[in-house]
């Protein structure tokens, strides 16, 4: 202490120094012990001036509280005036350096007590203060503060909350000290507002209290958010007609350098009863060593509405419904990892994308689970529902119950499942599931059977498609934004065959999904697919590859196609006056109606020998092929027998858009026009 | 000895073809109307261009033997559009659609001030106070996507014309673009990183 007994000595003896003298002293003290604290590298300079004002500046290299990890490095003071006796130390018109705010500084040691006072100016009118008094009872901590002290007390003692904004009003009363290490405290805040760096944490407008008590053992302490916005990277908050709080108990064994907390009570929305007790390591931080949570009857509609959609904006469950009941457990003992349990019963969940009328992409109904998943070993999960839906309601799956084995990173199918799926049958063959989901997301393998085209196409809003397909999906992916899959499809429609050996589909619910793809086309009924799309009437089998399609946004963008009648067909060729017509009509302009103007009109159907075409679609444009050279050009249709009518192509490249534009034309014209 | 003759020459020709370089310089001007027409597309301020193409024709005969002639007529392919210049890729054509189905979202935000156009062709929370707590995480959420697709986007246009390491040019061409074509009230960042307003028409 005597170097403590020299500064003070010095610093009396310029108090004491006359007025009419001016002074200056400058003092360096390495380090200074005393009164809990020690400062480091302290440089001062104390003047007295003509006046009879004593500026003082001290500036430390570190300020630390003896036993503890506190810290306040390289900030100073600077007083325009000051008192320096035995028993008062006053700073007015004073300053925190290096660039802190303003504020008025006392200590005072009374008869039973020392006060220490600090006073800010608020920049409008009126003050902020802090108290701390020592006396045989402990230490009271009493504040009243708001914006910029606010920002001062940040700046100055919380070097970790750097890059924080911080405003509002901060009332608080602590005691502590005496019986040694109780203490009780009370703080109250409104129109709080602050955000994080990276604004993973903001508040806005709170308001509410904290307040509790503990003497040396045991605690209690209670939270309470009465309003404003409070936004964590988990969930949102704003307590508007429901205030939230937090009541638990704590029990300290400081031998033990355990903590116990007990009798947590949370009083929430859309939760109707939660209990919690949590054992504590506080050696080094604090460290969970045991804990058990209950929470039953919890709303997941409330939840989501009130704690979850804010945090979810920009992802596939921004917009969604959600309604069920649940109970969860969570769940971590001595020796074990956590184990989370959860029951959910009478659940429905349906995603609901942004301006469309609130038309969902998925949905389950009557969804039921049962999961326990642990963090060191394997866990098992049951989830059902009673139906789902894809694209609006439009493909609806039938019931079905998935049984999983659950990993401490995600969980698998444990047996195969299957579900009805438009007359037919959809089997998952593998689904798994993985943690987090941005980056390895769902994968799955399926097979489809019996699939009833005519419902399928009639749920896509397509003409009717009289029809079966099955298929198999070998590899499907999901990262919660995008979907992937590869597989292949048999499909059996119009008579005929349609195969397509293999399919890669990438971006299924993104922006621009794209698909690559062969398909095959075997014996397919003209008359059939014609009649379907009122192109007129076409008699035969046609055969046909579309080699190398590449599709974005379902729209093709590139393949190589043939179709021809095949060889041998024992099938009658026969082709309609308005068949010929809307391939004359494809062209665009007069021709359309030649045949049913002229003496061809007292013919129905013509007879004609073999019809083929190819496109290769490139660059928008398509590179027609026909059966073979003809005098003007190439033959789409090569007459048989009288009258003899052939369709000769004349240009080899045609605009794609152009060219389809024209076809849904001629299939939506309604009516066949043959007279 | 001829070989010896030989070696100087070839020597001092080997050094000087190592100092030879080729320049292929970055084509301004092709990069500036892709950029210019990417933008256009995804803010849609651009009409759908005139339809001026020919109308397809057909020219048919029919007799009574012989036959019947379908002919189209097909306006000529349609070019690129920028020269040389390659935008037209699945993968750019991919992050363009993306681009474009989040303007719609963000579009307000740049309205109300709250995220703005920064001079590295990127977006950026401009006025967290402009934003209400509620939309604060989904609109972290969108500007992280606008800025990993406009990431990619310079660096496939980069690449898809065979020189990735023009990334920095086409970032700098649409950070500049982006900025001409600033709606007015919309803030973009100067050179020296500080906030404007874009003025009027």
């Amino acid at each position: 202490m005597p170097r403590r007994g020299v500064l003070g000595g010095v610093l009396w003896l310029l108090a004491a120094l006359p007025a009419w003298a001016e002074v200056a002293l400058d003092l360096g003290v390495q380090r200074l012990v005393g009164a809990g604290m020690v400062a480091e590298g302290l440089q001062g300079r104390a003047r007295v001036l003509a006046d009879g004002r004593r500026p003082l500046e001290l500036r430390w290299q570190d300020l630390k509280a003896e036993g503890t990890d506190w810290s306040w490095p390289n900030h100073g003071l600077r007083c325009a005036d000051s008192v320096v006796t035995r028993r008062r130390f006053a700073c007015h018109g004073g300053r925190l350096l290096p660039d802190g705010p303003e504020l008025a500084l006392e200590w005072r040691r009374e008869a039973a007590q020392q006060r220490l006072e600090i006073r800010f100016p608020r920049p409008g009118a009126g003050t902020d203060r802090l108290e701390l008094i020592r006396s045989a009872a402990g230490y009271q901590l009493t504040a009243d503060l708001s914006g910029g002290a606010l920002g001062a007390l940040q700046q100055g003692f919380w070097p970790a909350l750097e890059g924080w904004t911080l405003s509002g009003e901060l009332g608080l009363n602590a005691r502590w000290g005496n019986p040694k290490a109780a203490a009780d405290w009370s703080l109250g805040f409104s129109g709080l507002t602050f955000s994080g760096p990276a604004g993973l944490y903001a508040g806005e407008g709170l308001a509410g209290a904290l307040s509790g008590a503990f003497n040396g053992a045991s605690g209690s302490h209670r939270f309470r958010l009465e309003a404003g916005a409070l936004l964590t990277p988990w969930f949102y908050y704003e307590p508007a007609d429901a205030a939230l709080e937090l009541n638990l108990r704590s029990v300290y064994n400081a031998a033990a350098g355990e903590l116990i907390l007990e009798r947590a009570e949370l009083s929430a929305p859309g939760v109707s009863a939660l209990d919690g007790r949590a054992k504590l390591l506080t050696g080094e931080g604090f460290k969970v060593q045991e804990l058990t949570l209950n929470a039953s009857g919890l709303d997941l509609g409330v939840l989501y509405r009130r704690f979850l959609q804010p945090v979810l904006g920009a992802t596939a469950l921004e917009q969604a419904q959600v309604q069920g009941q649940a109970d969860i457990r969570l769940t971590k003992g001595r020796e074990n990892g956590w184990t989370l349990g959860l029951s959910l019963r009478d659940g429905r969940l349906a995603d609901r994308r942004q301006g469309d009328d609130g038309a969902s992409l998925f949905g389950l109904r009557g969804v039921m689970a049962e999961l326990v998943w642990r963090s060191d070993r394997p866990g098992r999960a049951t989830l059902g529902w009673e139906s789902a839906h894809l694209w609006d309601q439009q493909l609806a799956f039938g019931a079905a119950t998935l049984e999983f084995l659950t990993e401490p990173d995600g969980g698998r199918l444990s047996r195969a499942a299957s579900l009805a799926f438009l007359s037919g049958q959809l089997s998952l063959k593998r689904l798994e599931l993985h943690w987090p989901m941005t980056e390895q997301g769902l994968e799955f393998g399926a097979a489809l059977s019996n699939l009833d085209l005519a419902r399928f196409s009639e749920a896509a809003g397509w003409r009717s498609i009289d029809g079966t397909a099955q298929g198999v999906i070998d590899s499907g992916r999901y990262d919660g934004r995008e979907m992937a899959l590869e597989g292949r499809l048999q499909i059996r429609a119009f008579g005929g065959e349609i195969e397509v050996p293999r399919f890669a589909v990438s971006g299924l619910f993104g922006a621009l999904p794209a698909a690559e793809t062969a398909i095959k086309v075997r014996r397919l009924d003209l008359q059939r697919l014609t009649r379907t799309f009122s192109f007129g009437k076409i008699t035969g089998s046609l055969n046909g590859d579309v080699d190398g399609l590449y599709l974005e946004d379902w729209r093709p963008v590139a393949f190589d196609a043939r179709f021809a009648n095949p060889d041998d067909d024992p099938e009658p060729h026969r082709i309609s006056q308005r068949a010929v017509d809307n391939l004359t009509d494809l062209g665009g302009s007069g021709a359309s109606g030649a045949l049913s103007r002229g003496l061809l009109q007292m013919f129905d159907t013509f007879r004609y020998d073999r019809l083929g075409f190819g496109c290769r679609l490139q660059n928008g444009v398509c590179e027609l092929s026909g059966l073979g050279p003809a005098e003007q050009g190439y033959y789409l249709v090569q007459g048989g027998g009288l009258p003899r009518i052939s369709v000769v192509g004349i240009n080899r490249r045609i605009d794609w858009d152009q060219l389809i534009e024209k076809l849904v034309q001629i299939t939506h014209s309604g009516a066949p026009v043959v007279k | 000895m001829p070989i010896a003759r030989m070696t100087a020459p070839l020597l001092a020709l080997m050094l000087l073809s190592a100092c030879v370089t080729i320049n292929i310089y970055f084509p301004s001007a092709q990069a500036e109307e892709a950029a210019e027409k990417i933008i256009d597309d995804i803010i849609r301020q651009q009409q759908p261009p005139p339809a001026d193409a020919a109308e397809p024709q057909a020219r048919a005969s029919g007799t009574l033997v012989l036959g019947l002639v379908l002919d189209f007529v097909i306006p000529p392919a349609q070019a690129a559009g920028m020269g040389d210049f390659e935008i037209d890729t699945p993968e750019i054509r991919r992050l363009r659609a993306q681009l474009k189905q989040r303007y719609a979202q963000l579009a307000p935000y740049f309205d109300a001030g709250a995220v703005g156009l920064t001079n590295d062709g990127l977006v950026a929370l401009r006025d967290a106070g402009a934003v209400g707590l509620k939309q604060r995480a989904g609109l972290k959420r969108l500007i992280e996507g606008e800025n990993q697709d406009r990431n990619a986007l310079y660096r496939a246009i980069a690449e898809a014309n065979g020189h990735p390491e023009w990334e920095p040019e086409v970032r700098r061409t649409f950070a500049e673009k982006w900025i001409e074509k600033a709606r007015p009230g919309w803030w973009y960042q100067t050179d020296g990183g500080s906030w404007r307003q874009a003025g009027g028409p």
